[in-house]
């Protein structure tokens, strides 16, 4: 049996690589992921070889202890642990560093870096490249990559802010590199003396003591005895923290791989469709042949091992090549997320086992797991079709009455799930997943059903152009009838990614509405101000606001403050806002469930329900709320509100807050301009203001809403983009149905070219044909991924009086797209059919 | 080669007609230097042995294949040199086939099927000539049917229907009866004789069965490419003494 197979593997090379390209996508993309992940790992790993580098041990404290830093005799401490060659401890604080012009050198709002210059050079986690380590509490070394952006050089003088915004000049006196580790990329890094750390960001301890040991002294020996020697500290080894500092940095990155392992897993199911169906025609096509084999002895555990071998060798196949494509898109995702500007280094592709022998299991797995249904089919065909003069695909067989009371139970299990995940009070991820989860089941359902309505839609849908443009589209929509089941398993594919897609577009767009709503809900301001340097709970300054409300191009200017306090003894954001912008966060912006919030006074509090704090409480019920200073007092909740809060998890009066916090700066200030005033003239009049405080970032509500929009502008296309892989495989599998359809209507073609059909309208009749599959695939997806596109949004934004938005225009976009994509997949078989010499085509049959 | 004397006009000539397969010394002339001339309202039989070139002259008569040399014209025009879509468009409207095997779209119900050469020309179909066409078969319980639910006699008495119903100048009949048993066979000849006589069809089909020949008004012999023999008002017994005399001279034969 086996030289059979090879002999029909050799005969049909080229229709069973048109198979594996379906599986190579699928493969490809899960192998370049893995890729990808390895690649970025082992780029982290190099990274952090610096900050690691001659360390045996290092000692941090745990994040819940106070004070959060150690102090400065721990190493002190250290040193005396036996064993223990060198030991230095790390300060690390924010440090705004101000440019040239007396502007922050922000990262995306984030300010400078400090860090004490060590005083153990071989225990330092950079090179000095130029110049030398600070030694004077007024010199400071600079990074390289800081430098080169500021144009400064060594000897000028530096600014930096302390936690008052009091500027301080330093002597530039070095330049140092953390070599290719990007753990500060973008972040201006400032070496300073210990004294001057102290000086400059208050810091009184280190956040990281370093270890290096004696020579032959092991890591984990030492590292046990330094634990010992620093009770409620965390020492780890070198090694692990090398490990700790890596995983830290991949960590952010494996959210993204495991979405990137999703979408290759839906292009993997999507090519599973495509190999079903094309193994079914192959199998019709030569039913005469494997009928033959059986009437020369060839029994039905042969030919299903048979047709199972040729599985076998189209997924490995596929998966040699995937691993080939996969490195390709492993390399290609890693240089793109650099040049996005990822704190990635660069570094070779990094090919593991794993990736290659998944590849390998996926490819052959996947394009078997596919084959089985066909290759029993195979063994049903009766030796006498190989006698037959023609042997006709077997009359579709009525089963319709099984399938649609098994796809009405699989219907009715999907949508009681809907309804559960969408009545469900509790929290929106539950009910999220059981929405997506029914959503799941009754694509199935559709999918099972997929026969039954199929024919009835393309006849529906071919009606008007049969009108239109006569026969051939006619006969086409008749072809695209005649084979339902293969109709729907062919069009299955371009549901699962339309669908998939245009829910969501949906779910991203309603995203979008709910996002610039929260906007105009929380913020019906022109300006917001924020704190540069908040990590350091410097906040902006009070006078700030003084001298905005001096403008008089400004109308608003509302201060908001937020501070932590306990509620009933759980810990909460507790904000405020002064008295004259109460008015614009309580009116009618704010989204109140039960009470008013306009009944907010000296004693009362308003809740937001997505606390935790806010649990089972009711508007009337009477509070404690308390700050670690000893303060409190009791509050009457006067009103509960929705949504997600931007001013912390409760709201109380500007005084009832200074009560509470009597020394605290503002977190943010709200801003309006006057009626009348340009956006130039107000924004001039602010930054007139915040220009004499740097760490004072500006907003303008208009760009933020623009920047919103942008980043789902290109969410909305990276999803498109990922998904676009399942529609090429889809579209492959039309491209592969049509061929093999045309194979099969050779006779017919002759037939009707002998008929008086043109060459022209042939082609017409097939690309009409991939047309109508390509628009009842892409019109069944997209009605299920609006429909399940509406119910994810509708419970994930529970709360959010989210208006669910459906991009009209975009999902039109989607269908014309997949209408035009189906047919181009069918432009070379129709050239293949009406090439065909009548005469030559006839004798065939 | 003399042509065979008829008082009728001609509704298919060939002249001087060459059919080359391959090229060099693989190179087999399928057809070698014919002349003939179909009469218009005449029922004609083609015969010969088996690679005698009989399916080769008629698929070049039809314009459903090139020729290497010479002319074919149908009524009075000539196709040979034709472009694709000419020949099309005039197979169209002035041509019918029957195929051996009956070669119905299994997409289109049997009307749609009749009905489909004249949908393709954009023509309008004479609702009263299809009455008579459909009942003269006898097909008209089956029109809805699908042709998987029809018998072969069923099928082949469509496929007459649909070469009728345009009115061609000529039908084409490729072994009409050679997927049939005796009986449907019967009755397609005895059609195809009547649409002649009644209807004042032209009819020009390929048969290597004497029995089949004897229903034509004349029949012309092909041996080895050429012409070989034209009996007018033939029977069963005279065609199967014409056809033994044809095999003795050339025992080898082209397959």
């Amino acid at each position: 049996m086996l030289p059979t197979t090879l002999a029909g593997l050799r005969a049909h090379t080229l229709r069973l690589l048109a198979t594996a390209l379906a599986i190579v996508l699928g493969v490809g993309f899960i192998a370049g992921t893995l890729i990808f992940g390895d690649t970025v790992k082992g780029a982290v790993y190099d990274e952090f070889a610096r900050a690691a580098r001659n360390v045996d041990v290092s000692v941090t404290r745990p994040s819940s202890a106070r004070p959060a830093e150690l102090p400065l005799s721990t190493v002190d401490t250290v040193r005396q642990v036996p064993g223990v060659a060198a030991a230095d401890g790390r300060m690390v604080q924010t440090l705004p560093l101000l440019d040239k012009k007396g502007k922050l050198v922000g990262n995306d709002g984030r300010p400078g870096i400090g860090m004490s210059a060590g005083t153990v050079p071989a225990l330092r986690p950079y090179d000095v490249t130029a110049g030398r380590v600070p030694a004077a509490p007024t010199e400071a070394a600079l990074d390289a990559g800081a430098a080169a952006r500021t144009r400064y050089a060594l000897g000028d003088t530096l600014t930096v802010l302390d936690t008052s915004q009091v500027r301080h000049r330093l002597t530039l006196v070095g330049i140092v590199s953390f070599g290719d580790s990007k753990q500060y990329a973008g972040d201006a890094v400032v070496v300073l003396t210990r004294d001057a750390m102290t000086r400059l960001t208050g810091t009184s301890g280190y956040s990281q003591v370093v270890v290096q040991a004696a020579p032959g002294r092991d890591q984990p020996g030492l590292t046990r005895q330094v634990a010992a020697a620093l009770p409620g500290d965390r020492a780890v080894t070198g090694s692990q923290y090398r490990d700790d500092l890596a995983n830290g940095a991949i960590s952010q990155l494996a959210g993204f791989t495991e979405v990137l392992l999703i979408f290759a897993i839906i292009a993997c199911v999507v090519s599973a469709f495509v190999i079903y169906n094309t193994f079914n025609i192959l199998i019709v096509q030569r039913m005469r042949d494997l009928a033959l084999l059986r009437c020369v002895g060839a029994s039905r555990g042969q030919l299903f091992g048979s047709v199972l071998l040729e599985s076998v060798a189209v997924g490995l196949s596929g998966g040699v090549l995937g691993i080939g494509l996969g490195t390709g898109i492993g390399y290609a995702l890693f240089r793109g997320l650099g040049a996005l500007g990822a704190p990635v280094p660069s570094h070779a592709v990094v090919l593991t086992l794993t990736p290659v022998v998944v590849s390998v299991l996926v490819g052959v797995l996947v394009t078997t797991a596919s084959a089985l249904i066909p290759a029993v089919r195979a063994t049903r065909i009766p030796p006498l079709a190989a006698l037959r003069a023609m042997p006709l695909a077997a009359p579709p067989r009525r089963r319709s009455v099984l399938r649609v009371a098994f796809a009405v139970v699989v219907a009715a299990v999907g949508t009681a799930l809907t309804l559960a995940g969408s009545r469900t009070d509790g929290d929106a991820q539950t009910a999220t997943l059981t929405v997506v989860a029914g959503g799941m089941v009754n694509f199935l359902a559709v999918l099972v059903a997929a026969p039954l309505f199929v024919g009835p839609l393309t006849a529906a849908l071919g009606w008007l152009p049969g009108r239109l443009f006569g026969t051939p589209a006619r006969l086409a929509a008749a072809n695209a009838r005649r084979n339902p089941g293969r109709t729907a398993a062919t069009t299955a594919a371009l549901m699962i990614g339309v669908a998939l897609m245009s829910a969501a577009t949906v779910a991203i767009a309603t995203v979008r509405t709910t996002a610039t709503d929260q906007l105009a809900a929380h913020y019906p301001v022109d300006y917001l101000l924020h704190s540069g340097d908040a990590g350091r709970g410097g906040g902006i300054p009070v006078e700030v606001a003084k001298r905005l409300r001096e403008r008089p191009e400004l109308d608003t200017v509302a201060e908001v403050r937020v501070d932590r306090a306990t509620l009933d003894g759980t810990g909460l954001e507790l904000g405020t806002v002064d008295p004259s912008g109460q008015a614009l966060l309580t009116g009618a912006a704010m989204p109140v469930v039960a009470g008013s919030a306009a009944g907010l006074r000296h004693g009362s509090v308003v809740l937001f329900a997505s606390s935790k704090a806010a649990r089972g409480t009711k508007v009337g019920d009477t509070v404690t709320l308390s700050t670690e200073g000893g303060r409190g007092g009791r509050f009457t909740v006067v009103a509960l509100a929705g949504g997600d809060s931007q001013i912390g998890d409760a709201l109380v009066d500007w005084s009832d807050f200074a009560a509470l916090h009597p020394a605290s700066a503002d977190d943010t200030v709200l801003v309006t301009a006057a009626h009348g005033v340009s956006a130039t003239a107000s924004r001039a009049a602010v930054e007139s203001v915040t220009d004499d405080y740097p760490v004072v970032s500006v907003v303008s509500l208009a760009e933020w809403r623009s920047e919103i929009n942008k980043s789902v502008d290109s969410l909305i296309a990276a999803v498109a983009a990922l998904l676009a892989i399942a529609i090429v495989i889809a579209l492959i599998g039309i491209m592969n149905t049509l061929s093999l359809s045309v194979f099969e209507r050779t006779r017919e073609s002759a037939t009707t070219r002998a008929l008086g059909l043109t060459r022209g309208q042939l082609r017409a009749t097939l690309l009409a044909e991939a047309l109508l599959m390509g628009v009842v695939g892409a019109i069944v997806g997209l009605s299920f991924g609006l429909l399940y596109g509406w119910a994810t949004s509708r419970v994930l934004f529970t709360g959010f009086a989210a208006e669910v938005t459906v991009p009209v225009g975009r999902l039109l976009g989607y269908l014309a797209v997949a209408a035009v994509a189906a047919v181009v997949a069918a432009v070379l078989p129709a050239r293949r059919a009406a090439r065909a010499s009548i005469v030559a085509a006839m004798a065939d049959g | 080669m003399t042509l065979s004397t008829t008082t009728t006009r001609a509704a298919v000539s060939v002249n001087e007609l060459v059919k080359v397969y391959g090229a060099g010394d693989t190179a087999v002339r399928a057809v070698d230097r014919v002349t003939v001339a179909f009469g218009a309202g005449e029922f004609t039989a083609i015969m010969g042995p088996s690679g005698s070139g009989k399916s080769t002259l008629m698929h070049c008569a039809a314009g459903l294949d090139t020729v290497s040399a010479g002319t074919v014209t149908i009524g009075s025009t000539q196709i040979t040199g034709m472009s694709d879509t000419a020949l099309t468009r005039l197979r169209r409207s002035r041509v019918g086939f029957v195929f051996q095997s009956f070669n119905l779209l299994p997409a289109l119900t049997a009307a749609q099927n009749i009905r489909l050469p004249l949908d393709l020309a954009g023509r309008r179909v004479d609702e009263q000539w299809y009455d008579t066409v459909v009942d003269v078969l006898g097909v008209r319980d089956r029109l809805g049917h699908f042709p998987a639910q029809l018998s072969g006699g069923q099928q082949q008495r469509v496929a007459c229907a649909r070469a009728l119903l345009p009115r061609p100048d000529v039908i084409f009949a490729d072994e009409p009866t050679g997927n049939l048993d005796s009986r449907a066979g019967a009755e397609v000849l005895t059609f195809l004789r009547s649409s002649v006589r009644e209807l004042g069809q032209t009819v020009v089909m390929v048969t290597h069965d004497p029995n089949a020949a004897s229903y034509a008004d004349r029949v012309v012999l092909l041996a080895d490419g050429r012409l070989a023999g034209d009996l007018a008002a033939p029977t069963a017994d005279r065609v199967l003494d014409a056809l033994r005399q044809l095999s003795e001279p050339t025992p080898a034969r082209r397959g």
